[in-house]
């Protein structure tokens, strides 16, 4: 190759930086100390920017400082002078540009600082270096033992323009975020108390019950398929926004496990949900420790329960620990319990437990029918408080099974408070089991009870300001019957409670029971306006319903206020006793009662039907009646012409068959003060009218024992003493055979009752005992004036 | 572009540079680029809006004003550098 051909190709490979072609060249004529004119070839690699080639060439050629001169180009010269500027002039025409000047017209201030620390000692170099860069970039240079230390160049308007669109740039960058972070939140949430993630789909509802935690809130109506629910503990806060869960297949387990967040303003649509239960269950949740608040449960839904144990459902919460409040109800229902386990629904809470408080709940509607599931209002099992809530749903529980039905208008059992809480709907309890089976180690028909009550079937605490207007009816064959317009059974306190429901009762069953000795004995119907059973206090109660009982071979103890006003001893959990004794007090009844049983007794009182006494070791304790009053009509009648399994009056040896008093029915050595009543008896009949007894008070005082038919036992306790004190009769209606009319007399003997076969009159029909101021008057018009809504305590009347 | 990166390659650091560079741009395209699907899944209604979404935004934000004080901080430096010299 040529000379001048050789420095062509090389010149062109250095300009566009071509590493192949200068290698070749390289290889050709390996003369790398070459200088174009005065450019070096590492010069002009520098120049023309030509990395490749540095990369691979750079250490070589540094070394290099004796050159081989050659050609100078004209290009070169063109191109170096247009990067070199001013400092065109520091170069005369033969002067070499060494690459360290080349690199200082550059300003390549790095590659400076890289290669070329220790290079240069040379005082001619350094000089030139000083004044390329004072002339170039106006900036000192000092050129050190080990490095070259450069005056900083003060930033140019291009600079800080370049500056300010990056800072501009990353501001954006900044803000873009910082507004998502303003705007979404508010938007769609973010799972915070302040702003709540969205919930628009049923994926996402599910999602939210898996995540179990944070704070959500309803866009949209979802449909929920019960199959897609995977139950899990939930802490956050679901705010249903007002609208609707659709929820419908078959559910198998709540939305939650345990609750301990907030659900609210939430409504729940069921849609003939199927709902298959071996377990406590709800809709909402099972166990709860946080709230339910503005909740609606609509729909209709049937209940299987398979349980192996007591299994516990109702729409919000089988277990509440903590506060359900302003939830509402409407749900048609059926219930079938395949087991014979206890079974129990309710439409608000299972258990309420000691913490737990059901409050401003409303069931406005709906129908619940059940097939052996014992069925309540509000709550199955309080152990807390319910307050200001109602019931308007309509119960029905028919059993077929050796079953107990139980059917209450707000909860079951109550061993809390219940509090200024109504029923209205329609209560219905019934065993249709013909005939029980035998127990095969008593040898006697096992004993069933049919319980339906207003408020609650089993009272151990508390109950006050409630009020009962739905309809209380009962019905049995294989079964004692028991109905109470407020309670079936009450061991605690009622208080300031109302009945305005009917009051049904009915035995169909013509076959007597037969106990463990063979002997036949009656079933019976216990019935009261305000409680069937009453072991405890009844205070400022009324009753308007009316009471309709009617029984084959049933024997009836009916009261307006109290159905059988009696003593129960109570054995603790630390085996103490405690003693149970009936008071009822400053009550009145307005309802009319009606009682009819084909064979067996009956006993009518418009207070309590059976006032009573008993004993705890050697103590006598006495039932009460006090401040109480009646007005309205009796119907009772028996068309018994076998006077067996009759109340027995032992002193007098005579069976009683109908017994009738405006207060008490039969006063059994219990007390009777400044009560009275304006009661007509209509229809007061008997098979035989020596079995009938009625007056104005007390149908019939005197020492009593349930005398069975081959039982000889006697009544008789010369320990045990009626207190029978001012008491009235303030109607006219009865006319015969008054037997204390003076309250001027303060203490009378009667014993009429020894000469009397039956009798009838105005303040005792028949008397065993001692009387204290009594009182009969025809002052009705101070009837009207001190009764009806007024408590008639020490009614005082005229003369 | 052939010269550029020729370039790179001769200057390591001017080669980390660059790559560090890159890596902070897509962090940053990265960050818009899960902002951008987030708002077409709000615009959808959905309820995955988390604390996903506020930590990585957080996070986006927290790593822009890095960059940003670093820009500021090497200006800085940069200016007393400048007053350094001067004096």
């Amino acid at each position: 190759m040529e000379k001048v051909e050789f420095e062509n190709q090389l010149f062109e490979a250095i300009k566009k930086d071509d590493l192949k072609s200068f290698n070749f060249l390289m290889l050709t004529n390996a003369d790398l100390n070459l200088c174009f004119g005065r450019f070096p070839i590492l010069s002009l690699l520098y120049l023309y920017s030509s990395f490749k080639i540095l990369k691979e060439y750079e250490k070589k050629l540094l070394p290099i400082h004796n050159f081989k001169q050659t050609q100078e180009k004209f290009e070169m010269y063109k191109d170096f002078k247009q990067r070199a500027g001013k400092a065109i002039r520091l170069f005369n025409d033969n002067e070499i540009v060494y690459p360290v000047l080349m690199l200082a017209v550059l300003n390549e201030k790095t590659i400076l600082n890289n290669n070329y620390k220790f290079l240069y000692k040379n005082v001619e170099i350094i000089e030139k270096f000083n004044k390329i860069y004072n002339l170039t970039q106006k900036s000192k240079v000092k050129v050190n033992e080990n490095n070259i230390s450069f005056s900083r160049e003060k930033l140019k308007t291009k600079h800080y323009f370049l500056l300010s669109v990056v800072a501009f740039i990353l501001a954006l960058f900044i803000a873009f975020p910082s507004v998502l972070l303003a705007i979404v939140p508010k938007k769609n949430g973010v799972g915070t108390e302040k702003y709540p993630t969205k919930i628009a789909t049923a994926a996402e509802f599910l999602q939210v019950i898996k995540r179990g935690k944070g704070n959500y809130y309803l866009t949209n109506d979802i449909e929920v398929d019960a199959a897609d629910i995977t139950s899990n503990d939930f802490s956050g806060v679901i705010d249903g926004n007002d609208y609707v869960i659709k929820l419908s297949g078959e559910i198998t387990s709540p939305f939650i496990n345990t609750l301990s967040g907030t659900v609210k303003n939430l409504e729940i649509v069921l849609n003939e949900a199927n709902i298959k239960i071996t377990q406590n269950s709800s809709i909402i949740s099972e166990k709860m420790h946080g709230n339910v608040e503005n909740v609606k449960i609509s729909g209709q839904i049937n209940v299987q329960y398979n349980g192996t144990d007591d299994v516990y459902f109702a729409l919000i919460a089988s277990e509440n620990e903590s506060t359900i409040s302003n939830c509402i109800t409407n749900v048609f229902g059926n219930l079938v319990n395949n087991n014979q386990t206890d079974a129990f629904y309710s439409n608000f809470a299972g258990i309420n437990k000691e913490n737990g408080k059901v409050t401003n709940c409303s069931s406005i509607g709906g129908e619940i029918q059940a097939d052996t599931v014992d069925i309540a209002g509000i709550v199955s099992e309080n152990y807390g408080v319910i307050s200001s809530c109602e019931n308007k749903t309509d119960l029905n529980q028919t059993s077929s099974k050796e079953w107990n039905p139980y059917v209450s208008g707000i909860a079951l059992k109550n061993y809390g408070t219940i509090d200024d809480s109504k029923n209205y709907g329609a209560l219905s309890s019934e065993s249709a089991l013909a005939k029980s089976s035998v127990d095969t180690t008593t040898q006697e028909e096992k004993a069933f009870s049919v319980l339906v009550s207003g408020i609650v079937s089993e009272n151990y605490k508390t109950i006050s300001n409630c009020e009962n207007h739905g309809l209380c009816s009962g019905k049995g064959m294989a079964a004692d019957i028991q109905v109470g317009g407020v309670a079936v059974v009450n061991y605690g306190s009622i208080e300031k409670t109302k009945n305005h429901g009917e009051i049904n009762a009915s035995s169909s069953r013509d076959e007597r029971g037969k106990d463990a000795n063979g002997d036949e004995y009656l079933y019976y119907i216990n019935a009261g306006g305000v409680v069937s059973k009453n072991y405890s206090n009844v205070t400022d109660c009324r009753n308007y319903g009316s009471i309709d009982v009617s029984g084959k071979v049933s024997n009836l103890i009916i009261g307006g206020i109290v159905g059988n006003n009696s003593i129960a001893i109570e054995q603790g959990e630390d085996n103490t006793y405690s003693v149970h004794n009936g008071e009822v007090k400053t009550s009145l009844s307005k309802g009319d009662i009606k009682a009819k049983s084909e064979t067996g007794q009956v006993c009518v009182g418009g207070v309590a039907g059976y006032n009573s006494y008993g004993y705890y070791g050697i103590y006598p304790y006495y039932c009460s009646v006090l401040n109480s009053g009646f007005v309205g009509n009796i119907e009772a009648n028996s068309e018994q012409t076998k006077p067996e399994n009759a109340f027995y009056n032992d002193t007098l040896d005579k069976p009683l068959t109908v017994i009738a008093g405006g207060v008490v029915g039969i006063n059994n050595s219990a007390y009777i003060q400044n009560c009275y009543s304006n009661v007509e008896f209509l229809n007061v009949e008997s098979s035989d009218e020596i079995y009938k007894n009625y007056a104005g008070v007390i149908g019939c005082v005197g020492i009593f024992e349930y005398k069975f038919s081959g039982s000889d036992s006697t009544g008789y306790n010369s320990s045990a003493l009626n207190r029978v004190v001012n008491n009235y009769y303030v109607g006219n209606k009865i006319s015969s055979n008054k037997i204390a009319s003076s309250y001027e007399i303060n203490a009378i003997y009667v014993r009429n009752g020894l000469t009397s076969s039956y009798s009838s009159g105005s303040v005792v029909a028949l008397n065993n005992s001692i009387i204290y101021n009594c009182f009969e008057s025809s002052d009705v018009l101070m009837v009207e004036k001190n009764s009806l809504d007024e408590i008639p305590a020490g009614v005082k009347i005229d003369e | 572009m052939n010269r550029f990166f020729a370039m790179l390659r001769y200057d390591k650091k001017l080669l980390w540079l660059f790559i560090a560079g890159i890596i902070d741009l897509l962090i940053i395209l990265g960050f818009v680029a899960f902002d951008v699907i987030q708002l077409i899944i709000i615009s959808e209604n959905s309820a995955k809006i988390s604390s996903v979404f506020v930590g990585v935004n957080i996070a986006f934000i927290i790593f822009v004003s890095l960059n940003l004080l670093m820009l500021i901080t090497l200006f800085v430096i940069r200016k007393l550098k400048e007053k350094r010299d001067e004096l």
